[in-house]
């Protein structure tokens, strides 16, 4: 099973050698402090020379950083602005899909060979991302297997390939620190997400903030920082039932809640509150995750 | 001299009757026992002569043959040693023999002459009944559960020498009878809860209360401490009396596990079983070289609550699956097959992840993705395909909660899911609405042309599997009993979608 999927996956993904000394290789990357000495790539190569944004964060996630994450995706695919991530789970991995949804290109960076795509289970993503007209780089060589060290390193790759890079959700230990530093070095603009002060998953990004990063507050301000103008918003007007109106409003006042609360506030029963929810829930109003109810979008 | 009495032994949960001959012949002074009889009855040689000789009576001096028949069933069980003293006294003519014809006899020996109780006396005391015995003879310490049979007499007695008396007639059966009263017992192991000892949880309630009334199977995630336990021991409370043949199913499968003869009492509340995780196959679903009654069968009639879920073993858990189907399980031992049911409502509790943290508000999930996948695994697949409700637990911060705030009880809950239980009743349909079959789905969850433009619309945009939507079905049908309405309105399906459960759980 394991042999022929890997033989499939050497028909469909073909590399290109890039080597430092070659023309082709992207000046972004020549410019850097350690630039790498070839890069692997496979899909669109003309990515490589438009003006692209980083997206990355932690591979745990809370529900915020996840909906900021797809946000941000979207929005920068509907300005047809590359996405330059890691593939990795988590916050690196929505992005990309964000992007995808929005129908825009994505740039992938592996820490691995191209055919050992690690982390499997974004596979697909990458695969998606290709078909949908995206890149895919690796310092590696495709056969390469990742290592503990390798993801660490690719992260240069990643903030120089972008004009700016984005940290979406960060603890304190997490990899995207380290793709911050070397945006630092590589003397990039860097926006931050701003979390709770109080969230474990946003510890690091904030202080990255208190540090001097530029806080995140408008995603449009992205697209402006690189010099193009932002696309118009297409809004919709939606008609909702009175209960379904004040669950909403709650739910705008608490962030999240759980069915309990919401019923404790609204003073309706929990049954009648699951019973809203669900019906919010198929119109695409809200989500429910791990127990929590959250605005959809 | 010949002599014949009529007894039963048992097997799984089947009693068969057994007739005991003796034969008292010129030789030397010695007891056999042919007929299949198990090392327990073989022994029972021993205290037979002590317990005739303590009562005082004389041990016959000759050779005693004993035999038991059918010669084909396996014997096992020490309730063979009354009845084969008394069919040897009859021999020594201590014992009326004409009367003897009309008893059943069942009852083991201690050397000073007393009667004690044993296991499986009530399937026993029916096989005897289905075989025209107007008259049986049970350990005193077994009458409760024993007098739980109509169709016979049932008789007490405490020592072999009142066992004589009464076949004689010299002894006042009512006097015996009164002396030995049934004893009807409430499980005290639950006294004293109360669903409002848990602050909060409203949705975990109401999830409870529908559970019941449908006997749908439940799954309740959530941190440790937010009360899935404490919610779970509470359900015993607020479950609906059991019928009289549920009392005698129940009261059964205790005989045969040795439940009862212990406390001299019969329990009829509905069972509630809580294995510990580290619970073997056996355990769980019966077992043995004769088999006796595993957890799933013990919750007959029950719940069978299984707290974190996940650490039990999967192979273990994976094997409830036939058994849940089929509300019974067949275990085959030496050419034999012993079938007992089990027909049971799951209820589960599980942490959300291997640290229990996952989506906790406060506190941070240390798992790694791997483990994370890994314990999402177990939660996921075969079982959960079995598990109607699913809630997500928070824990309920103390400030969180008002003094307006809601806290149903244990007796408001029972009141909502009786409410629909005599609903159901009342439409023609047993209790359980969990148990209603896929081909009587359209005849009792019958949908309006809103309700199924609804569920569809459902289907698409919840990505709900066939499977899923033939739950929310039944479901919907439990929530609009509790309302005590005849159609199934849309609310009562977007309630029960709201308990949903998803394969990837979370």
């Amino acid at each position: 099973m394991y042999k022929a999927e890997n033989i499939k996956g050497k028909k469909s993904i073909r590399t290109e050698k890039i080597d430092r000394k070659s023309k082709a290789f992207p000046e972004k990357l020549r410019r850097i402090p350690n630039p790498p000495k070839q890069i692997y790539c496979t899909g669109d190569l003309s990515l490589l020379e438009k003006k692209s944004i980083s997206v990355v964060g932690s591979r745990k996630f809370t529900l915020y950083g996840k909906n900021v994450a797809m946000m941000i995706g979207r929005r920068l695919g509907e300005s047809g602005i590359p996405v330059v991530s890691g593939l990795a789970n988590g916050i690196d991995g929505f992005a990309h899909e964000g992007v995808l949804e929005a129908g825009g290109k994505i740039i992938g960076v592996l820490g691995s060979g191209i055919e050992k795509m690690t982390p499997r289970r974004n596979r697909k993503l990458m695969m998606q991302g290709l078909e949908m007209g995206g890149l895919v780089v690796s310092e590696y060589e495709p056969g390469e297997e990742a290592r503990p060290y390798t993801f660490p390193a690719r992260n240069r790759i990643i903030s120089a390939l972008g004009e700016i890079l984005v940290i979406v959700e960060a603890n304190f230990n997490s990899g995207a620190l380290i793709t911050a530093q070397n945006a630092a070095d590589q003397g990039k603009e860097i926006f931050v997400v701003p979390g709770n002060i109080n969230s474990q998953f946003s510890m690091g990004s904030n202080l990255l903030i208190r540090d001097g990063a530029t806080p995140l507050i408008v995603i449009d301000d992205l697209i402006r920082e690189i010099g193009i103008v932002p696309p118009d918003i297409v809004s919709e007007e939606r008609t909702f039932a009175e209960d379904e109106k004040t669950i909403i409003e709650e739910l705008k006042n608490l962030g999240s809640a759980s069915i309990d609360i919401l019923a404790e506030k609204t003073g309706k029963s929990p049954a009648s509150v699951g019973a809203i929810l669900t019906i919010l829930e198929i119109k695409g109003v809200v989500v429910s995750v791990a127990g929590q109810i959250h605005l959809a979008k | 001299m010949f002599s014949k009495v009529k007894s039963a032994v048992c097997l799984g949960i089947e009693g068969k009757i057994i007739f005991v001959e003796t034969d008292i012949t010129r030789g030397l002074p010695q007891m056999n026992i042919v007929g299949l009889a198990s090392a327990t009855v073989m022994e029972s040689r021993e205290r037979i002569k002590s317990a005739t000789v303590n009562s005082g009576f004389d041990y016959p001096h000759g050779r005693i043959t004993v035999n038991l028949t059918p010669a084909d069933i396996r014997k096992n069980g020490s309730g063979l040693d009354l009845p084969i003293a008394v069919c040897m006294l009859t021999s020594c003519m201590y014992v009326n023999k004409a009367k003897l014809a009309e008893y059943g006899i069942i009852g083991e020996l201690s050397l000073d002459g007393k009667v004690i109780g044993i296991d499986s006396v009530l399937p026993m005391v029916f096989s005897l009944i289905k075989n025209n015995i107007k008259r049986i003879i049970v350990p005193a310490g077994n009458y409760p559960e024993a007098a739980l049979a109509e169709g016979a007499e049932i008789i007490p007695v405490s020592t072999l020498r009142e066992c004589i008396n009464v076949i004689n007639s010299d002894c006042d059966i009512n006097n015996l009878r009164d002396r030995f009263k049934t004893r009807i017992k409430r499980t005290s192991k639950f006294e004293g809860f109360d669903f409002s000892d848990i602050k909060g949880q409203e949705r975990a309630k109401r999830a409870i209360t529908i559970a019941v009334c449908g006997r749908h199977g439940m799954l309740m995630v959530g941190s440790p401490g937010c009360g899935k336990t404490m919610l779970a021991k509470r359900i015993p409370t607020i479950m609906p009396e059991m019928s009289g043949d549920e009392i005698i199913e129940t009261a059964i499968i205790n005989s045969v596990s040795g439940k009862n003869n212990k406390e001299g009492c019969v329990c009829i509340d509905r069972p509630f079983r809580n294995p510990h995780n580290s619970i073997g196959k056996a355990g769980l679903l019966g077992g043995g070289l004769y088999p006796v009654p595993g957890e799933i069968s013990l919750a007959h009639n029950g719940v069978l609550f299984l707290d974190e879920v996940c650490e039990f073993n999967r192979e273990v858990l994976d094997m409830m699956r036939i058994p849940m189907e089929e509300k019974s399980i067949i275990h085959f031992r030496m050419g034999q097959a012993y079938k007992f049911p089990c027909n049971f409502q799951l209820v589960m509790a599980s942490n959300p992840c291997k640290c229990g943290y996952y989506g906790d508000q406060e506190r941070l999930c240390t798992c790694s993705q791997f483990e994370l996948d890994m314990y999402r695994k177990k939660l996921s697949g075969p079982i959960l395909d079995r598990i109607d409700l699913k809630i997500l637990m928070e824990t309920v911060k103390y400030n969180q909660l008002s003094s307006r705030s809601r806290n149903s009880d244990s007796n408001l809950m029972k009141n909502e899911a009786l409410k629909g239980i005599d609903f159901a009743k009342a439409h023609g349909r047993e209790y359980g609405n969990a148990n209603i079959k896929d081909k009587d789905i359209p005849v009792f969850c019958k949908l309006g042309f809103s309700e199924e433009k609804f569920i569809k619309e459902a289907y698409k945009s919840l990505n709900l599997s066939p499977r899923a939507y033939n739950k929310t079905l039944k479901l919907a049908r439990t929530i609009a009993d509790m309302d005590e309405s005849e159609r199934i309105r849309e609310e009562h399906i977007a309630e029960a979608l709201s308990y949903r459960t998803i394969s990837n759980a979370y």
